[in-house]
């Protein structure tokens, strides 16, 4: 009975000091290096953060301090989490709390910085850092102005009417994301952005005319405006009329 | 062995046990949390992102904005906190001078503190 009830004050000491262990370890005293990082962010400030690291970034032009801010957020790819929260703020479905009035430009910040990651990935940049070549502290779109290229009426019956579709490539001939085209016809305007819809090229962006409206297309900053421009009539192989597109590139020279 | 020694010796096992499993095996993973949660280091390196900001526009709204996600403290106290761990951890002068321009903007705002 004795040695009974020695075992049991022996447990009940292993209970009470595993007790107190874990409530040292897990509440009173945590791991401290286990600090709480940006990744341990809910989704929604995890989109305040990455939107700080674009306004910080267009401010600093450093695009080191920029990945590796964005680094600590362990979205793994860093280019497509900044796109992605432009498409949500682009549609409606994200705002922020830090900019809440200026969507448009936190549109352009974060495809800003996520068209600077890019071409910092490309072999060009690649090559300029082994040769130790100056870091580019402002990114292309925001210097030279555009030329168009090409401008060629679209009339396949297979792709939607009325759709304006651009690429904007660099003075190199790469597709440039984050790049604002300015729409304006006599009722108003509209600005949209290269590099929203990732599976089409990063300096990728369209545009629906509405039919028997003429439209100025502008490439921002500073391109010569396109005048003029409305949906073209086509004809299809049985006769059949319908309104084509354009596809336009630009390019910085 | 006097059962008091017993059932001390019995409770450090335990206590250690139970440290191993908290701290080593199952540490505590933060998930889901708010920039209030965020180590000094973050919270510094937020308020350094805040300054470049605001240095670029002037506008202090997106700072104020910044910094009531961070703490429900005024915001020049938790510039000034984030002043001091900057001083420490030794970020470059061009930082802190940031940090301090931001600062003064908000001291306009809210007097009090010395950076």
């Amino acid at each position: 009975m004795n040695r009974g009830r020695q075992w049991l004050e022996v447990i009940l000491g292993l209970l009470i000091g595993l007790s107190l262990g874990l409530a040292i370890s897990w509440w009173i005293a945590p791991n401290g290096r286990l600090d709480p990082s940006p990744a341990a962010l809910r989704p929604e400030f995890k989109d305040e953060y990455r939107l700080l690291i674009a306004w910080a970034y267009h401010a600093s032009g450093d695009l080191g301090r920029a990945r590796v801010r964005l680094s600590l957020l362990k979205d793994g790819d860093p280019v497509q989490p900044l796109l992605d929260q432009a498409i949500r703020l682009r549609n409606g479905e994200a705002q922020s709390n830090i900019y809440p009035w200026t969507s448009e430009q936190s549109i352009y910040m974060l495809s800003l910085l996520a068209n600077a990651i890019q071409e910092a990935s490309s072999p060009q940049a690649f090559a300029a850092t082994e040769t130790l070549l100056p870091p580019r502290q402002t990114p292309t779109n925001t210097s030279a102005p555009f030329v168009l290229l090409s401008q060629e009426v679209i009339c396949e019956p297979a792709t939607p009417e009325n759709l304006v579709r651009f690429n904007v490539l660099d003075n190199t001939g790469q597709p440039l994301a984050g790049v604002g085209i300015l729409a304006k016809w006599e009722q108003g305007q509209e600005i949209f952005y290269t590099g929203l819809k990732p599976g089409q090229g990063s300096g990728y962006a369209d545009f629906y005319m509405v039919s028997g409206t003429l439209y100025s297309i502008k490439v921002l900053p500073s391109s010569a405006p396109l005048s003029g421009l409305s949906s073209p009539e086509c004809t299809g192989e049985d006769g059949t009329l319908f309104h084509g597109g354009y596809l336009l590139v630009f390019q910085q020279p | 062995m006097s059962r008091w020694i017993k059932f001390l010796l019995a409770l450090l096992l335990g206590l250690a046990t139970g440290l191993f499993y908290g701290w080593v095996v199952s540490p505590v993973e933060f998930v889901d949390t708010t920039p209030e949660f965020l180590s000094p280091d973050y919270e510094a390196d937020y308020v350094l992102m805040a300054a470049e900001a605001y240095a670029a526009s002037t506008d202090l709204a997106p700072a104020l904005n910044a910094l009531a996600l961070l703490s429900p403290q005024p915001p020049a106290n938790i510039i000034l906190e984030a002043l001091v761990y900057a001083q420490g951890a030794g970020y470059a002068h061009s930082d802190l001078a940031l940090m301090q321009s931001l600062w003064r903007a908000l001291k306009s705002v809210q007097p009090g503190g010395t950076p």
